[in-house]
């Protein structure tokens, strides 16, 4: 259904005339110009796609448009404040945390919202939190070390 | 490799803007000093596409720009495995510059020329090889000018840090900017030219950060998928409902209607 959705995407109020049952990814990709958000699966196994709604990792490529409506949405980019990295882009930075990169965003996505609700997670919550969000390329050793590093670098805050 | 069968693919609908005549050239890459090369082995290739000779005489180059900075320009792309990091590194250490000086274009099809493709792990040894004798080009060819514009002897030169200068007296220098000043001198890589031995490596073999990092982590990094050019459609495959079915007929009709899709 063709309507009108009000949102906060990555800070800012946003209005969209829009077909409401579109999902929020590709609203995201090719309406906004926001690629940093991935289509992996297109069926919320991967992770790929991953953003925050109200503080909260879920998966775009399954969330209709109409669902977001009056919330905050944050993408990968808006996750830097003024060009200076969040503290988990900063870690996967240094950490090396991903090869191609592709699953980048979703990991970082998913790592907040985990952060969030364990500010500071033992390898097995992080390993157990971060299980679905898929990396093809093998960098998960390093990925678990970023959000350690940047888990103490936090402090609990985000 | 030879026993190797490759399938044809026709890229010729597909003509890339990077033209190798020389007007174009320079028009494209600016002024400074340029080292074609190519893969040794693209005559392998070649060799097993008759139909369609592969360009044999030159397939990525290096630009020593005007502002002195190294670029490398390359059909080869960068999807992980690092050679983004690696392969500018390998050119930092023949060129004797600091790998920020270095600047890697890969995969961009109005700058760099052909290339068959980013595959089997061959960036680094069959690439890697060739880029590396290119960046020894390009110091004998910056020791060259820098000895007519000294007045000094290549022997007595010594280059650090993108800075060539007389063993004997410091003082009297020239930068890899100011050599690449007003030129535009084109040279194709010598077969002969000598690479660095492992001892004096100062950048290849240690460990960097990737460069790219911290456009993957801003999600500004560019993958396929993200490119938005301008006329360009989304392509949308309608499968079979079974595996090994024949298509008898499909109703195009509905999506006929939708002014903007176009169902072929």
């Amino acid at each position: 259904m063709i309507e009108q959705i009000q949102f906060k995407l990555n800070g800012k109020p946003i209005k969209l005339t829009i077909d409401s049952d579109r999902m929020l990814l590709w609203v995201l990709r090719t309406d906004l110009g926001l690629t940093g958000t991935k289509f992996g699966c297109g069926e919320s196994f991967c992770g790929a796609c991953t953003v925050l709604v109200n503080q909260e990792a879920v998966r775009s490529c399954q969330t209709a448009v109409k669902e977001i409506k009056g919330k905050e949405v944050v993408t990968i980019e808006g996750l830097a404040i003024n060009n200076k990295l969040h503290p988990l882009q900063k870690a996967f930075k240094e950490h090396d945390g991903m090869q191609c990169g592709y699953c980048t965003p979703g990991m970082i996505m998913n790592a907040y919202s985990l952060l969030r609700k364990i500010p500071e997670p033992t390898e097995e919550e992080i390993i157990e939190n971060m299980n679905d969000n898929l990396c093809r390329c093998g960098a998960h050793a390093r990925i678990i070390k970023a959000i350690q590093s940047a888990a103490k670098e936090m402090k609990g805050g985000h | 490799m030879k026993d190797d069968k490759y399938m044809d693919i026709d890229f010729q609908d597909n003509t890339p803007k990077f033209q190798i005549n020389r007007r174009e050239f320079f028009k494209i890459a600016g002024g400074g000093i340029f080292i074609l090369f190519t893969l040794k082995d693209m005559s392998v290739f070649a060799q097993q596409r008759p139909d369609h000779s592969l360009p044999t005489d030159f397939n990525a180059f290096l630009k020593i720009g005007e502002d002195g900075r190294v670029t490398c320009f390359t059909g080869k792309i960068e999807m992980g495995q690092g050679v983004i990091t690696s392969l500018a590194q390998m050119l930092a250490d023949e060129l004797d510059v600091t790998l920020d000086n270095v600047d890697m274009v890969m995969g961009d099809t109005d700058l760099c020329p052909w290339d068959m493709g980013t595959f089997g792990s061959m960036s680094t040894r069959f690439f890697g090889p060739p880029l590396r004798k290119a960046g020894a080009e390009g110091r004998i060819v910056l020791l060259q000018i820098a000895a007519e514009e000294l007045k000094i002897p290549i022997k007595n030169l010594t280059i650090d840090n993108g800075i060539v200068f007389d063993k004997n007296n410091k003082s009297k220098r020239i930068t890899y900017a100011q050599l690449a000043k007003g030129k535009k001198i084109k040279k194709q890589l010598t077969e002969t030219v000598t690479v660095k031995k492992p001892n004096e490596f100062k950048i290849i073999g240690k460990s960097y950060l990737r460069r790219d990092g911290e456009e993957k982590v801003t999600g500004k990094a560019k993958y396929s998928a993200d490119i938005q050019l301008p006329g360009m459609l989304y392509a949308k495959i309608l499968r079979l409902p079974a595996h090994g079915a024949k298509m008898a007929e499909v109703d195009l009709s509905e999506v006929k209607k939708n002014k903007e899709v176009q169902a072929i």
